[in-house]
């Protein structure tokens, strides 16, 4: 047996002082007496003058050395090396994304078996527990505590989220790169994509199962506007279902599908807002996953975009910005605006979007052909065509986006919302091509419709809720609970959007919806994967059964050591209160 | 201020009488037999006259059937001194560390004092009381006759108990100062060293009737189990620590019980009376029940 904390052993250097205290004399309580000569000879104690007296044995004084022997020993935690099942340090991991939540009740199997796995742990095993959802959380940090775990288990539900499976990788490396006789075992229904590390056991818990699902639902903008659904089979026969839209709360279509084992099936219907913003796709089909056939979204809130034009632009200029839908254009008059173009003269506000035609005049003679950057405002579009003859070359800082290059100058760049082209339109191909109307469409859609749009209409499950605002911001939660969030740099962040179905936010006295809906084919899709069978609780990573592997385990004996001081102590109690009874 | 007897006591008590087992003499006339002829009216014996003698004593009758003239003697019934001494001492006021509740041995010593002086006035007997300290530090002079009850009952209520004692010593001072023979009670807890034989040996040489009357507390005869205590002698002021486990219990109730025996055995050899009373007996019961058998009372 060896200690894991000797130094702790250096309590029982308090033995001696114990004894000390049986050497020195009792201080008592007095009493008087009437002769005190008759107690003479039943006098047992030393010379009442002396500090110490001769040390006797006693039985309080063997249970207190007793209790002290315990008590330290127990501190400088004594253990021994015992083969077991369980490594001495266990990270559990449990799958709690929506697939989890199949009827076939694989959650409960794999919370089941992580109970077990928490049961044959002996005693002073450290056990940590995470959640894997979108994000993978540790729920309870390493603990020798098993109810903590055990608490903290029952608890976990699944989620309407998809399951990242790179964050549990990197904790799962994590963990076991700082422990070294860590196990870690993951407890889920699908099999991870990267390759599990050697301590890391996978146990598969569910059943093939059969599945229809809402895979897209959106409310596309437009007059009238459109509800655009997507349903998709993840079956291998043919399934019927009835697909059933609702606008706040009252059924408004209902249509019976019959899909094909795989298929997708597409359509859209005319909606518009008399009945309200918030719309729900709900397929009445009895399948594997119940959480993927409702779907819910909002209509887009949209208002016209008013653009000023500032400068004698060029007439494509004009026409470019009056292609873009719900834009209102005024021409060099003050005032507020959305978004400025300026065809001559420079922002004179940070107020909007700014766009800025008239290049800078120091430029570097070209031609160049222009090239679009990977960047959401220009990505795929037709440049390749474009040659400009001189460029300014910009010189970009970290706050700065590179949309285009001439040759390997900066083009064009956007920062603070403003974007700047380095080249004159009119010495370009620019005009020639749709390029250009179709970047103003981005520009006014995804930079200025985006600074309109405070409230997102929707939010991916798990992904967190952020609106952008400088006042207090109230969120109730599908489930009725409510948070109110303070912001912090322009922005009020929900982090929890775990649960699928509509958030209410309340800004500035006005409600917006938000909707959450699980759309993922990898939760979806519940057949199993090749090589995978789905069977409840069996370790899936090729290696032999997890719990019959035998490891060299640490056994604690503190626990035993202060039972049994404690035990000693209150014999030592009862002893001295017998006696002085 | 106690109340040392009841008033229905004292008159259950007016029919007792201190009983002395030898004659008196070179007192006073009173109701005590004596070994002087004198005059009462129990005949004794005849002698010779002899000039000077009061003819009134002359037996006629003898003369006139022997012609010599004797005279008649009687007994003379003569009163006798009844002494209660009580000890004062602090160890009176004392008891065990722990044991049974009780009165303090001075209290009931003084009650059974005013109980045995009260028995002895209304036998016409001469009582004085006198308390015993580190000598006789007190004593009220004999007086004689009921009405005298009330000073001593007021003597005794006085009396307080303090400082250290020594019953030898004591007794010793009794006897020198008052040599006048007599009944002498002495009530103490005799919880001294030679528990008081010596004193007690001095009263019997200046011939004293001597009865000893040891009081003891309930907590005293059987003191009960007190953990880890120090012992202080009330007295001297000295000091033992000591853990009173029941050995140590037992070690000392046979002390105690050596102790006693140890004056039993003397007063019996002494033909001095003995008695031991716990604090917890009533006074009726002891007066009347347990003094009356001793042969002190009648």
């Amino acid at each position: 047996m060896k200690l894991l904390d000797p130094s702790a052993l250096a309590w029982l250097s308090l033995l001696p002082l114990l004894i000390a205290f049986y050497l020195m004399k009792l201080r008592r309580k007095q009493a008087p007496v009437s002769a005190l000569f008759l107690w003479q000879a039943a006098a047992r104690e030393a010379r009442v003058d002396s500090f110490f007296q001769k040390l006797r044995s006693n039985f309080l004084l063997w249970l207190q050395i007793l209790a002290l022997l315990a008590l330290g020993v127990g501190l400088a935690r004594p253990y021994q090396v015992v083969p077991g099942k369980v490594s001495p340090q266990v990270a559990l991991v449990l799958d709690v994304s929506a697939s989890m939540g199949a009827v076939d009740g694989r959650f409960e199997a794999a919370r089941k078996r992580a109970l077990q796995l928490l049961d044959q742990a002996p005693r002073g095993t450290e056990i940590t527990l995470a959640a894997m959802g979108r994000e993978t959380r540790v729920v309870v940090p390493f603990t020798t505590d098993k109810e903590q775990v055990r608490r903290a288990l029952r608890a976990l539900q699944p989620q309407a989220v998809e399951e990242g499976r790179e964050g549990a990788r990197s904790l799962l490396v994590s963990i076991l790169a700082n422990r070294t006789q860590a196990e870690a075992f993951l407890l889920s229904d699908h099999k991870p994509g990267w390759e599990l590390p050697p301590r890391v056991s996978y146990l598969a818990f569910g059943e093939p199962g059969q599945n229809l699902a809402v895979s897209a639902f959106q409310i596309a903008p437009g007059d009238p506007l459109q509800a655009f659904a997507a349903v998709t089979s993840y079956s291998d026969s043919v399934e019927t279902a009835d697909l059933v839209l609702s606008q706040g709360g009252k059924e408004i279509y209902r249509r019976e599908l019959t899909l094909p084992g795989g298929a997708r099936r597409t359509l859209v219907v005319p909606v518009n807002t008399d009945g309200g913003a918030e719309f729900e796709l709900r397929l009445v089909h009895a399948d594997a996953l119940p959480a993927d056939n409702v779907a819910w979204a909002v209509a887009p809130r949209q208002r016209t975009v008013k653009v000023r034009l500032m400068g004698e632009a060029p007439l494509f200029v004009v026409k470019a910005l009056l292609a873009v839908p719900g834009v209102e254009l005024f021409r060099n008059v003050a005032g507020e605006y959305d978004m400025t173009v300026w065809a001559d003269g420079k922002p004179d506000s940070a107020k909007g979007v700014h766009v800025v035609l008239e290049p800078p005049s120091d430029v570097v003679k070209g031609p160049f052909n222009l090239a679009a950057e990977d960047d959401p405002l220009v990505r795929d579009l037709p440049m390749d065509r474009i040659f400009v003859q001189s460029v300014h070359p910009f010189k970009p800082d970290a706050h700065t986006r590179v949309l285009a290059r001439a040759g390997p100058h900066p083009a064009i760049v956007l920062k603070d919302n403003v974007v700047s082209f380095g080249f004159d339109l009119l010495d370009s191909d620019m005009p020639l091509s749709p390029a250009f109307p179709i970047l103003l469409n981005r520009v006014v859609d995804q930079l200025v419709r985006g600074l309109i749009a405070a409230v997102p209409v929707e939010v991916v499950p798990g992904s967190g809720l952020t609106i952008a605002t400088d006042e207090k911001v109230t969120v109730r939660r599908p489930d009725g609970s409510s948070e109110e969030l303070t912001p912090s740099g322009g922005q009020a962040v929900l982090a929890e959007t775990e649960q699928a179905g509509l958030y209410r936010v309340t800004l500035k006295g006005q409600q917006y919806s938000v909707a959450a809906t699980l759309r993922s084919p990898t939760e979806s899709e519940l057949r199993g994967e090749a090589g995978h069978d789905m069977l409840s609780g069996l370790p899936q990573n090729g290696a032999a059964d997890a719990a019959a592997v035998t490891h060299s385990l640490v056994r604690e004996w503190w626990w035993e050591l202060a039972l049994g001081a404690l035990l000693v102590l209150m014999l030592e109690w009862f002893w001295y209160h017998r006696r002085a009874a | 201020m106690i109340e040392l007897v009841e008033p229905d006591l004292l008159r259950r008590l007016e029919r007792l009488q201190v009983l002395s087992r030898r004659t008196r003499s070179r007192q006073a006339p009173g109701e005590r037999k004596s070994s002087h002829r004198g005059r009462s009216v129990e005949f004794a014996e005849h002698r010779d006259y002899t000039f000077g003698d009061d003819f009134r004593h002359i037996d006629w009758n003898a003369y006139g059937r022997l012609e010599r003239l004797f005279l008649k003697l009687f007994v003379e019934e003569r009163e006798q001194t009844v002494t209660v001494l009580v000890d004062r001492s602090a160890s009176m006021t004392a008891s065990s560390p722990v044991g049974r509740e009780g009165p303090p041995k001075f209290d009931f010593a003084r009650r059974l004092a005013a109980a045995l002086s009260y028995i002895a006035l209304c036998s016409y007997d001469r009582v004085a009381v006198g308390l015993l300290g580190a000598r006789l530090e007190d004593f009220q002079p004999p007086v004689r006759g009921r009405n005298q009850a009330l000073a001593l009952f007021r003597f005794l209520e006085r009396a307080e108990c303090r400082g250290a004692g020594d019953l030898d010593a004591a007794l010793t001072d009794y006897a020198r100062r008052y040599p006048r023979p007599g009944m002498v009670i002495v009530v103490s807890d005799f919880l001294v060293p030679g528990a008081g034989v010596t004193g007690l040996k001095h009263l019997r040489y200046a011939k004293n009737e001597v009865f000893a009357l040891q009081v003891l507390h309930p907590a005293e005869l059987a003191p009960e189990a007190g953990g880890d205590l120090k012992l202080v002698d009330v007295e001297v002021g000295g000091f033992r620590e000591l853990t009173l486990t029941s050995s140590v219990l037992k070690a000392y109730r046979s002390e105690l019980r050596k102790h006693n025996q140890q004056l039993e055995d003397w007063c019996k050899k002494a033909g001095v009376g003995y008695l031991q009373a716990s604090t917890v007996e009533t006074l009726e019961t002891l007066v009347v029940g347990a003094l009356r058998k001793s042969g002190l009372l009648a």
